[in-house]
């Protein structure tokens, strides 16, 4: 229902260039995207939802590109992916380490409650790569094929990103006296 | 094992999910939406055009442009009209038409 709900507002945007109808699925997903960028950026809310205002208006400029193969959900992530894929590229390019980087491993926070600041913390020992994969997987629970989608990576390469991330992550939690309850 | 610690990792990411307020960020979204500026864009055109259109008939233009035109054409065909051949005439008309033809073909319908 939600998906053919979305196939009818992506119709409304790209024949009718009706905003309204745009401003809904922004709505609908915002929190989604922001979080997924909040995960990949350990945090730095600024530098998310700058990511996240990128990732909307470039899926607006290429909705008509958008040919239902996979769920607008799934191919809003691949642009999310991309615009911070790009980011870190651009970024990499003319400095070494990230800021938040350098903040959640020195756990100095950055605008956010002191209660998440854990959870990037945990994150923090992750790959960039395998942070994608493990939040992906277990936060937003999707399935491998899908996340394989988004990355553009083999089902078999995001498999190995799990695996060795849940390794890090359980090995940190279990030496921070993480217990899951 | 493996399951334990996929239930420790589900539970630690699940206790830190949150589901973030929009707190305006929608309307900034839609407000920096190219199809907004690109009718700026056109505002601005057109404003442009109206102001170029005014000064054009203030300046009385359509005179200037006409006497323009005129004094070129009598001049040329003054001081060139001996040097022109039927030949040359027919090369560049059918130049012409070749250019227009080709621009008309390239156009979007």
């Amino acid at each position: 229902m939600g998906q053919i709900n979305d196939i009818a507002l992506v119709a409304q945007v790209v024949v009718l260039k009706n905003t309204r109808a745009f401003d809904t699925l922004v709505r609908k997903y915002q929190s989604t995207i922001r979080r997924f960028f909040l995960n990949q950026t350990l945090g730095d809310t600024e530098l998310s939802d700058d990511l996240a205002q990128e990732t909307f208006i470039k899926a607006y400029t290429n909705l008509a590109s958008f040919k239902n193969l996979s769920s607008f959900s799934t191919w809003l992530y691949r642009i999310a992916y991309n615009v911070f894929y790009d980011y870190i590229r651009g970024r990499k390019e003319t400095s070494g380490l990230e800021t938040w980087e350098i903040d959640a491993a020195y756990q100095t926070e950055q605008r956010q409650t002191g209660e998440h600041m854990d959870i990037y913390r945990g994150l923090c020992q992750l790959k960039e790569a395998e942070r994608t994969c493990i939040t992906l997987f277990f936060m937003e629970d999707l399935p491998i094929d899908k996340i394989a989608v988004i990355t553009g990576m083999p089902a078999g390469t995001v498999k190995s990103h799990l695996s060795r991330g849940k390794e890090k992550l359980a090995t940190f939690l279990k030496q921070n006296g993480y217990d899951g309850k | 094992m493996m399951e334990n610690d996929d239930q420790l990792i589900k539970n630690f990411l699940l206790a830190g999910k949150q589901e973030i307020e929009d707190n305006g960020f929608s309307r900034r979204v839609i407000r920096l939406l190219p199809q907004r500026a690109q009718w700026l864009s056109d505002l601005l055109s057109m404003a442009c055009t109206v102001a170029c259109c005014i000064l054009f008939y203030i300046f009385n233009g359509v005179e200037v442009l006409f006497r323009t035109i005129n004094e070129t054409i009598t001049s040329q065909a003054y001081y060139q009209a001996s040097n022109i051949s039927s030949q040359s005439l027919y090369l560049a008309a059918a130049v012409l038409i070749l250019v227009g033809l080709q621009r008309a073909c390239s156009l979007k319908w």
